[in-house]
């Protein structure tokens, strides 16, 4: 079975597509015997019930069962009540004479909507899905907490790829925060990995990164270097390894590299990686000190990063990559969508930040991304907004 | 702001470090904090109603099928595609159901403030 984007899967790529694909044609459960024998072939020794496509199923149906719940939650939320609340908002600011598109700060936008019971009733409803996801995930994993520790102990130790963990290092405050209300952020659990696989699945990614499809298209449309030499690959604050995986498969002759602050992260990322069988380095490591020489990358990626980093964080990140990439090498820069300018929209981006705790969305509207890139050397190039194109896309001159 | 460690317990190596705990618990969004607690708590039921609706599903299949259960059996059931299409529709009407009227809350104004007819007295016949 090959897949659509990527026709070069790994070993354990095949075997997980072809073991969910007969699972799915023999319509009936799973076999014991089979799905113990699959864990053992597999990275996942805690894999008893089988795999959905590239991924292993939720540990126990109870999980698997929330997660429906909450994957439809969010999608209601996002597809009926948002847009209810958006068509309210306009009508709200017009009946007070108020244009919904006038220029106006996140304080004006709260003040002029705050206190609305539908607009209240959006935040509460996010804000009661995302404790009640990850409570659910932290107390499921805490309960077998052994078990799945020694899952990662066993994975920790196998490839391909490699795994560089630092827990002596210094771990900035910054980047130890309980970013978009995540318990422990992506430093302080020890199933911060799983805690963030499962949540995004259930929640920003429902329905649209189900076996890592975005992050394949992003792979897909990544910009190459002029001359084609595609050696070394790097990916900042590679989360759970979705990007640098997915760029692997597009490059699989390149050295691939993924960097994260989160040691649960990194192992995470790791096991995933060495369960598909796909050869990506991972290190717990400060992506504005990667570690790396001058000059060393042809392609540097980053997804999803800079709206959790502060300012300082940010500049310095874009001078690193700025020396790691080599003269001609490119780097593509894709974060999230801009909030329409609208005053609910403006709203949300005030909610996201104080409630659900992107701590650093204010410093990433006030970063002049284009500008910083300049200064270090990058040349610009494109800078689309685009939910799975690159928001930015520089070449080292 | 307080800095918190993990509160798991283990004799592992969990590379967790220490972070800054936030207050997103504190926060409640409509007039009463009550109404919040509601909220979360009416989802917190609704997704065990979900989960035990989905168990109970998987139990009805088996015993059709074979005739008895076991849990394990329960636990190692996979749907097939078919039944994941019919499972992901009866989720969104289950979740529809249950929270559409709260999207139709911007009815309010609309509702208590019309056709209250004036110097209106009932009158016992």
């Amino acid at each position: 079975m090959t897949n659509r984007l990527f026709p070069t899967l790994g070993r354990r790529d095949l075997f997980a597509s072809a073991a969910a694909a007969a699972a799915s044609a023999t319509a009936a459960s799973l076999n014991t015997a089979e799905a113990k024998e699959m864990a053992k072939e597999s990275v996942r020794t805690m894999t008893v019930r089988g795999y959905n496509g590239i991924y292993p199923r939720m540990p126990t149906l109870k999980m698997e069962t929330r997660g429906e719940f909450y994957a439809g939650l969010y999608k209601w939320r996002l597809q009926e009540m948002e847009k209810a609340a958006d068509a309210h908002a306009m009508e709200l600011l017009r009946a007070n004479g108020i244009d919904p598109m006038a220029d106006m700060s996140w304080g004006e936008a709260v003040a002029l909507l705050e206190g609305d019971p539908l607009i209240a009733m959006t935040c509460r409803a996010r804000s009661s899905h995302q404790k009640l996801k990850y409570q659910m995930l932290q107390n499921e994993y805490y309960k077998r907490a052994d078990e799945f520790l020694s899952e990662m102990e066993r994975a920790d130790k196998m490839g391909p790829g490699t795994l560089e963990l630092n827990p002596k290092m210094d771990i900035p405050e910054y980047t130890a925060r309980e970013i978009h209300s995540m318990p422990g952020g992506y430093v302080g659990d020890p199933f911060a990995g799983h805690l963030y696989h499962a949540g995004t699945d259930w929640g920003a990614y429902v329905e649209v990164n189900y076996q890592d499809g975005a992050h394949m298209q992003m792979a897909k449309a990544a910009a190459t270097p002029a001359d084609g030499k595609v050696k070394r690959i790097l990916d900042l604050g590679t989360s759970i390894g979705q990007f640098a995986t997915s760029m692997k498969r597009r490059f699989p002759d390149a050295e691939v590299w993924g960097l994260d602050i989160g040691g649960p992260m990194v192992r995470y990322a790791h096991m995933k990686a060495a369960d598909m069988g796909v050869d990506v380095n991972f290190a717990q490591r400060l992506c504005e000190k990667s570690g790396f020489p001058d000059n060393h990358f042809d392609i540097v990626t980053s997804n999803l990063l800079f709206h959790e980093v502060n300012e300082q964080g940010a500049k310095d990140i874009i001078k690193e990559v700025a020396r790691v990439l080599r003269p001609g090498g490119v780097y593509s820069s894709t974060d999230t969508n801009d909030t329409p300018p609208t005053a609910k929209g403006k709203y949300t981006l005030w909610y996201n930040y104080r409630w659900n705790h992107e701590d650093w969305y204010a410093d990433w509207h006030r970063v002049d991304f284009k500008g910083e890139m300049e200064k270090n050397g990058l040349k610009v190039k494109r800078s689309v907004t685009g939910r799975f194109d690159p928001k930015y896309v520089a070449i080292k001159v | 702001m307080a800095r918190a460690k993990s509160r798991l317990r283990t004799k592992h190596e969990t590379y967790a470090a220490e972070f800054t705990v936030a207050d997103y618990d504190r926060a409640y969004f409509t007039k009463d904090p009550i109404v919040d607690a509601l909220f979360t708590s009416l989802t917190a039921l609704t997704a065990n109603v979900w989960s035990m609706q989905r168990r109970m599903h998987v139990v009805e299949t088996l015993l059709e099928k074979n005739g008895s259960v076991t849990r394990e059996m329960i636990e190692q059931y996979q749907p097939t595609e078919e039944e994941a299409k019919q499972i992901s529709a009866a989720r969104d009407d289950f979740v529809s159901e249950i929270y559409d009227p709260f999207q139709q809350m911007g009815d309010i104004a609309y509702g208590s403030s019309i056709d209250v007819p004036e110097n209106m007295v009932s009158k016992n016949k």
